[in-house]
């Protein structure tokens, strides 16, 4: 190797060290409008994220005060009790159904006993102890048809049946000594 | 015009610069680009591809500015991103082709090479030796740059390049070879 080859790297770094060339203004240039566009969608990516956010939080701040105020007890009305001893409508029977147009006798969980008879006009509080649970009758009159009912049928479904076809009619519940009128499973109003 | 280069320190400048402070960003550039720019020219073989190697080289400083943990300094920091750059672009547009550019005028007639002395060498300035080098073929005026200019071993730049240690000596070998003829065919046509 001669010693211009082997000086030729030493030479030419020790002359580039300290040489500087001006770059073209379009560099910059394009170099300025990728850094407006990468600013512009950070700063849009946090503007959706701060809306995300807050859609979420007022949802279940929404969430939360409904939740609440379907539970609240309003002043005047006892507090739905949602304990298993609860009347359940669903699976209460009604006993003697096999005689149409006697008068239907339930009881509630309160030990209070409602009787009506056929004209449905006098409604009187017994002892729980001698009759069964039983779904209640409107006082409107509505009797219990029981012919459509093919004779075959057990008396376990017989009695679903029948409460099947009550269940459509609104239905009343003793609670705290204060009968109730059940338009619906989840609303009553006192009767 | 240049702005003056010492309203911030390389310290603030950097705090500035993560902050994507705009004016600090311009700050920056307009202090390193030119000494930046030179790289890029050394790297590549014609204007365009140093302006694109200087353009991707900022965008990737900007964003990775955050990572700079002032152990070293702040220029060194830029130029081995420069090089980075310069590395990738080359590994993407990889090819064997012997180039000579235009922009060297008249090399004259293919003669016997004559040794360029040292007083003659220092006659020749930058411009003509940064032609000189970006007219070199791309593999041999990488592993020039590397190995003359940035101080990186054979066996390092083996591991850059993924090539043998012995085709990094050969190539720069042939680099100097090259860079000798073409500046003694620019003495001849002189």
């Amino acid at each position: 190797m001669s010693f211009e080859e082997k000086h030729i790297g030493k030479s030419i770094k020790s002359k580039m060290d300290n040489f500087e060339i001006v770059p073209p203004e379009s560099v910059w240039d394009n170099i300025e409008g990728v850094l407006l566009k990468n600013k512009a969608i950070v700063r849009r990516n946090r503007i959706i994220g701060a809306a995300v956010a807050t859609i979420v939080l007022v949802s279940l701040l929404y969430m939360f005060f409904n939740f609440n105020k379907k539970n609240e007890v309003k002043p005047g009305e006892p507090e739905i009790q949602s304990s298993p001893s609860s009347v359940n409508i669903y699976d209460t029977v009604i006993s003697n159904t096999a005689n149409a147009g006697s008068s239907v006798q339930g009881s509630t969980n309160k030990g209070h006993v409602i009787q009506q008879n056929n004209s449905g006009n006098n409604i009187e509080l017994k002892d729980k102890n001698k009759i069964d649970t039983a779904v209640l009758v409107e006082k409107a009159n509505i009797k219990l048809n029981t012919d459509t009912i093919p004779q075959n049928t057990p008396p376990a479904e017989k009695e679903k049946v029948v409460v099947k076809k009550i269940i459509k009619k609104p239905v009343y519940i003793v609670q705290q000594d204060t009968i109730y009128k059940v338009d619906t499973l989840s609303k009553k109003k006192k009767w | 015009m240049k702005i003056n280069s010492l309203i911030y320190t390389d310290a603030e400048l950097v705090d500035k610069c993560i902050k994507a402070d705009m004016f600090a960003q311009k700050q920056l550039y307009i202090t390193y680009s030119s000494k930046l720019y030179v790289i890029c020219c050394r790297y590549s073989s014609c204007k365009e591809d140093a302006k694109d190697i200087l353009q991707d080289s900022f965008i990737k400083i900007f964003n990775s500015i955050k990572t700079y943990n002032h152990s070293g300094s702040l220029e060194g920091w830029l130029k081995r991103i420069v090089v980075n750059t310069a590395l990738s672009k080359y590994k993407q547009t990889k090819k064997r082709v012997v180039s000579y550019s235009a922009d060297v005028e008249n090399l004259g007639e293919f003669a016997e090479e004559e040794a360029v002395s040292e007083e003659e060498f220092a006659h020749y300035d930058e411009q003509i030796l940064l032609r000189v080098i970006s007219n070199l073929p791309d593999e041999y005026r990488i592993v020039f740059n590397l190995h003359c200019i940035e101080n990186h071993s054979h066996k390092e730049i083996a591991e850059l390049l993924l090539i043998k240690e012995e085709t990094s000596r050969i190539r720069l070998l042939r680099a100097r070879k090259k860079i000798i003829k073409m500046l003694s065919d620019l003495k001849q046509a002189k």
